[in-house]
């Protein structure tokens, strides 16, 4: 973070900001660029000029190809290769200029679930039903087919992250999880929890990188002096606090900012689903995310993006927003008594969005209640960091029982101690 | 039941509520209130440690994001005096808009956050 501090105050004789710094100005030719950008955004080409079909091994040429578990590398199971797909690399946010959209993250136009692939080995043509697999193998030669092509459907996208926590170890995360709530836990969950049925899936994200100006202003409080007047029943805590007029003008770099893109999971709501489990285990390790490769999904489950970026805009606009506030936040650390932020103007001067894959281990259990209410509760494990979250179901008599156990415990406590005080 | 106490659960944030009875007093009467409180907070407490209702991806501090070119003021204005809160009235610093969980765990749907928002561009 760089810090100027000739910053002028905004009184009525001074101009609120000075002009930018020389490197930084900006004259109406270039706000005539940035605004014809803006209207026409930019195309990043991710798609890798690659068709449906075969997706071959660099060394021997057979499709056996899968993820190799723990390690996140493909592995070619006929000539044991094991090789990867190279990073993929953008554009420094600072640099971004206008806005710049991937080829994988479009508008979708279509909502074709299956498609039709013609196999390169023989000729034959294979539907695949790409809402739960995105590769078939041909029925009659025998080779592995997979979707690489970007259609408008949401179905291939621009970048993803290969799973890196195998099977087994999101089982321990997962039972690990579930074992340190089980005592209050639903009695039917308890019976029925397993670990055996968790499946890996790799869900759709935007990720959103932005070089935007932000100019907040506001009221700041510091607390000077903490004291007590009165004595007995009248004493009262006051504090003295120095109010402040403050002001913040910086440029922000926002790189991955991570929304989901599939209209189920941003349906957050606590009454009828645990999304929010989901949405917890955020962030992932994107500046590894690797261009698509259609091998990483074999062995998994992928859910379609079903949301457009202008779907997204609002969403993403609050969270930049936010990340710029709690910024200004940490130049401001001086002011225990709070700040009042009264005014916020934000200026995008560049975007980009691309739609990933990301990785996620998921354990799932439908809660039917007594009602006949269903709710359906997650344990979910980030196939990157490892880092899980969950949802158990908790038996409301049991943990209401022992509640009242221990409110029934203390008041005895308290109805003693009275005693012990009138006698 | 379960989704009465659920809706309860959303609508009472126990930080506040204790934070209440522990400043009530300070010759011990507050104490003894926030040890009546004991079963409700376990009941609470519990309830949140399986069910993670208020678990969310805090974006605003998660989110890598380098600042440059700083600048700044912050002028004086006045000395506040016998204030009974140490926060200025309107504190707003902590506020996420951006979540579709509200900063207590209640849900916000995400057609409100792009209602209330402009579009990025």
């Amino acid at each position: 973070m760089t810090n100027r501090t000739d910053f002028p105050p905004p009184n009525a004789n001074q101009q609120a900001f000075p002009p930018p710094a020389a490197g930084n100005q900006v004259n109406a030719q270039n706000i005539q660029d940035a605004l014809e950008k803006a209207v026409a955004p930019k195309v990043i080409n991710t798609s890798n000029n690659k068709n449906d079909g075969l997706n071959k091994c660099p060394r021997c040429g057979s499709t056996e190809i899968s993820t190799q578990p723990g390690t996140g590398m493909l592995v070619c199971h006929h000539c044991r290769y094991v090789f990867e797909v190279a990073v993929a690399v953008f554009k420094d946010p600072k640099e971004l200029i206008g806005e710049a959209i991937g080829t994988g993250a479009g508008d979708i136009t279509i909502d074709e679930t299956q498609v039709t692939i013609k196999c390169q080995g023989c000729g034959a043509e294979v539907v695949v039903n790409i809402e739960g697999s995105m590769t078939s193998r041909c029925h009659w030669c025998r080779q592995v087919l997979s979707l690489e092509n970007q259609m408008p459907n949401g179905a291939v996208p621009d970048v993803l992250l290969p799973f890196l926590l195998s099977r087994e170890t999101a089982k321990q995360h997962i039972e690990a999880f579930a074992k340190k709530r089980t005592f209050y836990a639903n009695s039917h969950f308890k019976r029925e929890f397993t670990t055996e049925n968790i499946i890996g899936v790799y869900l759709p994200y935007m990720v959103v990188d932005a070089n935007v100006h932000c100019d907040i202003r506001g009221k700041a409080g510091d607390v000077v002096r903490k004291y007590t007047v009165g004595s007995g029943d009248n004493k009262k805590t006051y504090y003295d606090i120095d109010l402040y007029d403050i002001g913040r003008d910086f440029d922000l770099a926002i790189d991955n900012l991570t929304v989901e893109a599939s209209t189920d999971k941003l349906n957050v709501n606590n009454k009828m689903n645990t999304n929010n489990i989901i949405n917890s285990i955020l962030p992932f390790d994107l500046e590894n995310a690797v261009h698509y490769n259609g091998n990483y999904l074999k062995g998994f489950n992928s859910e379609r993006r079903d949301t457009n970026i202008n779907d997204l805009r609002g969403l993403v606009d609050a969270q930049v927003r936010d990340v710029a506030r709690f910024k200004a936040n940490s130049t401001a650390t001086k002011y225990d008594g709070g700040i009042k932020w009264e005014s916020q103007d934000m200026d995008t001067k560049g975007s980009q969005w691309l739609s990933a894959y990301l990785p996620v281990w998921l354990y799932s259990y439908m809660q039917v209640k007594g009602n006949g209410q269903k709710l359906l509760h997650y344990i979910a494990v980030n196939a990157r960091t490892g880092e899980t979250m969950g949802s158990v179901p908790v038996s409301i008599g049991r943990l209401l029982f022992v509640s009242s156990l221990i409110e029934v415990g203390l008041l005895f406590l308290v109805i003693i101690f009275f005693l012990f005080l009138v006698f | 039941m379960e989704a009465l106490f659920a809706q309860l659960l959303d609508s009472v944030d126990l930080t506040q509520v204790l934070a209440v009875f522990a400043s009530s007093d300070e010759d011990g009467v507050g104490a003894v209130l926030l040890l009546l409180l004991g079963g409700p907070a376990f009941f609470m407490f519990t309830y949140m440690r399986y069910r993670n209702t208020d678990k969310r991806h805090r974006h605003e501090i998660e989110t890598p994001a380098e600042m440059n070119n700083l600048q700044q003021y912050n002028n004086f204005i006045k000395h506040l005096t016998r204030q009974s809160s140490s926060t200025i009235t309107g504190a707003n610093d902590n506020v996420v808009s951006g979540s579709l969980l509200s900063n207590g765990g209640a849900s916000k749907s995400f057609k409100a956050i792009n209602d209330i928002t402009k579009n990025f561009k």
